[in-house]
């Protein structure tokens, strides 16, 4: 093993200098993933998506070769990190500057031709996008917009919506967020001062279905109705 | 024979042919077994992952001299971590929550929550453009919305605007069930049948409501709990 074919370049690599580089490169690259937070897949802009595939292909090309050196390599990935973190701040700060605005593609079951040419779209893709958001009848749609991630977003008029509790004048009771409370007999605490609860209140629950020991819950699940979900 | 393995200073044109071959199945082998999750369920760091398995798996064919040593040894550390860390996630929720993230309320009962909005970098331009995207225009009909750990944002709306189900009208709604496939391009699965508690008898007697003699003739066919049948034709 050669420390300074793993960290500079070498020739060649033996396996284990491999698999350390490899291992090395690996955490780094889960390091910055978090240091990014957990943006990416979901919320996916072309800058992200451009920003990830990047940085992969920077670790990637110093695992495989030996002449590349590691360090460069970490040092390229800090400073990659840096820039995205810099840019996730502007668009913070400075939304108007780096992102960029959705489009209105229908407004009131018209179709905007200018904004559907800028976008880049043709009939056919909008009446695809249509049918995929469940919204076939044009007419019935108030507003598509094209937004800055890439997907399409789409109100439909409301009176072709389905009836709600409101429209129909029932009151419901209000509800909470559901939450794992326990967890092999654990109990978050968090969750549980969050939502005004106590053990007793957790004992009590747990005694109406005949459980004395918090031990012997595997899962307990903080229903919206404020009540306890076990699962053993 | 034209030199293909190994470290290689001139390779040729034939010798990449026979490569990307070679990565053709390396790459199919590690979607295969690697990526259990589909795309759009991974989280950032799984999402760089399968980046770095495609840059790694087609290294051999950018240069000659990049040998399919330099690519597995990487691809088997990566998957020696990667199994690891998923093996201890399995078994301790806190590591699992520290790989993976946790879910982040950004909505709670209606009110934005500024400090998560402000530590995941997420403007008020996005969460307005993800919450339309979730078929939510007015901010003011969302009592939670929650940054899920794979990036997507889940969004509860407020009680009274949430349709009107069976339960608040006091309407007893028919249970719902998946139907059994009995028929899939003419062949019969009889086990399905069996299943629902009706034979081949009744079966080619219902059949003959839908002028069908032939049980090969029918692409499709299933059945529901109360006995109901769909039927489709080849023609």
């Amino acid at each position: 093993m050669n420390l300074y074919t793993i960290f500079f370049t070498g020739e060649r690599l033996t396996i284990l200098e491999l698999f350390i580089r490899s291992s090395i490169l690996y955490f780094m690259l889960f390091g910055s993933a978090k240091a990014m937070g957990f943006r990416q897949p979901g919320i996916l802009t072309p800058y992200n998506f451009l920003m990830a595939a990047g940085i992969s292909h920077i670790a990637a090309s110093r695992m495989v070769n030996p002449k590349s050196s590691l360090i460069d390599g970490m040092v390229i990935l800090i400073i990659f990190t840096l820039i995205y973190l810099f840019i996730s701040y502007l668009y913070f700060k400075a939304p108007t500057f780096v992102s960029q605005k959705p489009v209105i593609l229908v407004k009131n079951g018209k179709v905007i031709k200018n904004n559907l040419s800028k976008s880049k779209l043709t009939i056919d893709n909008l009446f695809s996008i249509l049918r995929q958001k469940d919204a076939h009848n044009i007419q019935k749609v108030d507003y598509l917009i094209a937004e800055a991630t890439g997907d399409f977003s789409i109100s439909i008029n409301s009176s072709s919506l389905p009836v709600t509790k409101k429209d129909m004048g029932i009151e419901p009771e209000p509800d909470i967020l559901s939450e794992i409370l326990i967890y092999e007999g654990k109990v978050d605490q968090e969750v549980l001062e969050k939502n005004n609860l106590n053990y007793d209140w957790i004992k009590s629950q747990l005694k109406t279905i005949n459980i004395g020991d918090i031990n012997k819950v595997f899962l307990g699940i903080l229903t919206p109705d404020k009540k306890l979900y076990v699962s053993q | 024979m034209p030199k293909v393995f190994g470290v290689i200073k001139n390779i040729t044109l034939f010798g990449y042919v026979i490569r990307t071959f070679v990565v053709g199945i390396i790459v199919f082998l590690t979607g295969r077994y690697m990526l259990k999750r589909s795309i759009n369920q991974l989280t950032a760091y799984d999402f760089i992952l399968v980046w770095i398995l495609g840059a790694l798996t087609v290294a051999p064919l950018l240069d000659g001299e990049i040998s399919f040593t330099y690519t597995i040894v990487p691809l088997v550390t990566l998957f020696f971590w990667h199994f690891i860390i998923s093996l201890i996630s399995q078994k301790n929720r806190k590591v699992s929550q520290f790989f993976n993230g946790k879910p982040v309320i950004l909505i709670d009962n209606g009110k934005i929550i500024k400090e998560n909005i402000k530590k995941h970098f997420i403007n008020i331009d996005l969460l307005m453009s993800e919450l339309r995207l979730k078929n939510v225009f007015d901010i003011s009909e969302v009592k939670f919305a929650v940054l899920e750990t794979n990036g997507h944002l889940s969004v509860i709306k407020k009680e009274n605007l949430r349709p009107v189900t069976p339960l608040d009208l006091n309407i007893t709604a028919k249970p719902s069930d998946l139907p059994l496939v009995i028929i899939n391009d003419g062949i019969l699965f009889e086990d399905n049948l069996a299943k629902s508690g009706v034979d081949i008898n009744w079966l080619i007697t219902n059949l003959s409501m839908y002028n069908v003699s032939d049980i090969s003739s029918i692409l499709l066919a299933t059945i529901d709990k109360s006995k109901g049948l769909y039927v489709s034709k080849k023609d």
